[in-house]
């Protein structure tokens, strides 16, 4: 067969650069600008609003500012209290309810597909959603306590109670992301490892500690860490439900972050913010690759 | 160690029938093989027995006592699975002691155990590894070290073999056979490679289709197949199997009716059945080449040889009678394709009935 000329106009390279240029022109203005000016403005005295005002520069002042206010300590604190026991009760929840998705039964499907559900929402929505549902007066959530007995509860107005009102909807919300991610993880482990446990004498739970939770490991810590960048810096949810309040019982770093950015226009004490809370999710970041690392490299050894 | 006893077992799976009435006694410390081509249900036995499938009939009794409701635990009977099942994330001491601290055995027990199987298995070396980068034949010896650990009553292996390469396999099954013996196990072995069945077997158990075609020791069921599937199932190549017809006192050779001189005896024996048509079976290694002319008293016949195979010190000749392929097996050198006679050894012939394929004698 004869071989057919293709007219070599461009080199493969130059080829190659053409397909990227516009996804390098793009990442270049949507990231790389914004994540320098970022670090840039950080070190500045400067607004946006006062943009006729020349930026000062003012060193480590805006960061210094940030860690050793105690407002902002505040803020921290509540995230962490949020993170921590929102992550957790969904994580529980999530691998819970994915065990018992294991086992055949009737309605299996439809039961899934509606669990499911609240994670295609949207986080806005949702939190409008529960905003309503947690109206003292005329709330679905108090109307249900009061059938069973219980004094309403006024939710969104004593900061106690409001944290536990982002910690539901978040959790409503977000479970089943590890429920599918777990399912994913257990529906990974080879059938006849079950079988060899069944014979080897294991009971249910030895089996869920010994086989099931060790072989989805990397896939529920990747699901751990997921959550955790997530609800750190979530913000819409928290803008929808509680708008930060009662007070500011409900601010998170992120919110202080949004009301120094955009309601107070503090650009470059929110650029140090926002460094700071980038620092912090990438630090959480490694610790989880590291460990997920190292539990590949074990076994594969 | 225990006698098992499968009464009418059938297992299906949907409108399947995997399993169809099985009754087999295996007694204590025997070494059965269930021998079969794929699907024939040998593996769905092994699985009822384990307790890993609940069976849709029957019994099955461990030591007479009724097992068929209880889980595989219940039952203490050890497996190794076609591809091990070893656990990735745990080393190998772990993955030994598993069924030991599964059911919460003293930590000295274990201890005890595991240098007692490891040094069956000479196995030393690997106990604080991970399985992952271990090449099959020691996977495969962890895998057996898993299951006699726990001193089971019965030791079920579903074609443990069939992971490994041609010479881990050979070495393996020669250690699987003598470990056997001196655990004096009950043993349940599936597989569908006949050879394995052959040198590990105190009796075969040959299935096809969810029943058994023939049980019987490897010998006994290579030189008197119960009928013409045994027949070709076992050995290799299988035994020929040639269509003959009865007539006055002649037997002729496939359509073609080429007269075939055989024993008087042979001939009286087939003429009290009263019947014409046949199978005759005769194993390659039975046939022989003679040349252009045979012998008085030889049973004979001229047929073209079209090709030829060497294996090992033997040759592998190649013929047709009406169309079907047939072969014998001869120590010789030399060309022998090409006309010539080719002689039955008829001491060695076996004959079926025609319609339902069972041995006459």
């Amino acid at each position: 067969m004869q071989e057919r000329k293709i007219p070599r106009m461009f080199s493969d390279r130059a080829v190659c650069y053409f397909f990227l240029f516009p996804t390098l022109v793009l990442l270049l203005f949507l990231l790389v600008y914004p994540f320098l000016s970022l670090i840039y403005n950080s070190f500045f005295r400067y607004s946006v609003l006062r943009a006729a005002v020349p930026a000062k520069f003012i060193g480590f002042n805006n960061y210094l500012f940030f860690l050793t206010d105690d407002y902002t300590w505040r803020r921290f604190v509540f995230t962490g209290k949020f993170v921590l026991l929102a992550v957790s009760i969904q994580f529980f929840l999530g691998v819970g309810i994915a065990y018992l998705f294991q086992t055949k039964f009737k309605g299996r499907d439809v039961i899934f597909t509606m669990i499911l559900m609240p994670m295609m929402l949207s986080p806005i929505v949702v939190g409008l959603f529960w905003k309503y549902m947690f109206n003292t007066e005329w709330g679905l959530v108090n109307y249900l306590l009061s059938l069973v007995g219980l004094p309403a509860v006024d939710w969104l107005g004593n900061p106690t109670y409001s944290l536990w009102a982002t910690i539901i909807a978040d959790t409503w919300m977000w479970t089943p992301f590890t429920i599918l991610l777990a399912m994913a993880a257990f529906s990974g482990i080879p059938k006849s490892l079950y079988e060899a446990a069944d014979v080897d004498g294991a009971s249910g739970a030895f089996k869920f500690f010994n086989v099931t939770l060790p072989l989805s490991a990397p896939v529920l810590i990747i699901a751990l860490l997921l959550r955790l960048i997530d609800s750190f810096k979530q913000f819409d949810l928290f803008y929808a439900l509680t708008g930060g309040g009662p007070g500011d019982a409900t601010q998170t770093v992120s919110f202080q972050l949004y009301k120094t950015a955009f309601q107070y226009f503090y650009t470059g004490e929110a650029s140090a913010l926002g460094m700071i809370l980038l620092i912090i999710i990438i630090g959480l970041s490694s610790i989880f690759i590291r460990y997920l690392t190292s539990l590949g490299e074990k076994q594969s050894a | 160690m225990a006698e098992v006893t499968l009464e009418g077992l059938r297992k299906n799976y949907g409108n399947v029938a995997a399993v169809k009435g099985l009754d087999l006694v295996i007694k204590d410390q025997e070494f059965v093989v269930l021998l079969g081509p794929s699907g024939c249900g040998k593996t769905t036995t092994l699985r009822c027995i384990t307790g890993l499938e609940s069976p849709t009939g029957g019994r099955i009794l461990f030591d007479g006592k009724d097992v068929t409701q209880q889980k595989p635990a219940e039952r203490n009977v050890a497996m190794v699975f076609q591809f091990f099942a070893l656990y990735p994330h745990l080393k190998a001491r772990k993955i030994i002691t598993f069924p030991l601290r599964a059911r919460k055995a003293s930590k000295k027990h274990i201890r005890e155990k595991v240098e007692w199987v490891a040094e069956m298995f000479k196995l030393h070396h690997l106990l604080d590894r991970y399985v992952g980068g271990m090449p099959p034949g020691d996977k495969q010896k962890i895998a057996l070290a898993r299951a006699v650990v726990r001193d089971p009553n019965v030791l079920l292996l579903d074609e443990p073999l069939s992971a490994l390469d041609e010479q881990y396999r050979e070495e393996m099954r020669w250690q699987l056979g003598h470990i056997q013996k001196q655990l004096k196990v009950t043993t349940v072995y599936v597989t569908h490679d006949q050879r394995e069945a052959m040198s590990l077997a105190d009796r075969i158990i040959l299935m096809r289709d969810g029943r058994i075609e023939q049980q019987a020791p490897p010998d006994e069921i290579y030189r008197r197949p119960a009928n013409v599937f045994a027949a070709y199932f076992i050995g290799s190549p299988g035994m020929n199997l040639f269509p003959v017809t009865l007539e006055d006192r002649d037997l002729l050779l496939g359509k073609e009716s080429r007269r075939l001189p055989i024993p008087e005896e042979i001939i009286s024996k087939l003429a009290v059945t009263e019947r014409r048509e046949f199978v005759m079976g005769i194993r390659p290694e039975f046939l022989s080449i003679a040349g252009k002319e045979a012998g008085e008293g030889e049973s004979c016949f001229p047929a073209t040889i079209f090709s030829t195979e060497q294996v090992g010190n033997y040759k592998i000749f190649n013929f047709r009678v009406d169309d079907e392929i047939y072969h014998g097996m001869v120590r010789r050198k030399g060309v022998l394709e090409g006309e010539g006679m080719v002689c039955f050894d008829m001491a060695q012939a076996r004959f079926f009935n025609k319609e339902s394929g069972e041995a006459i004698f």
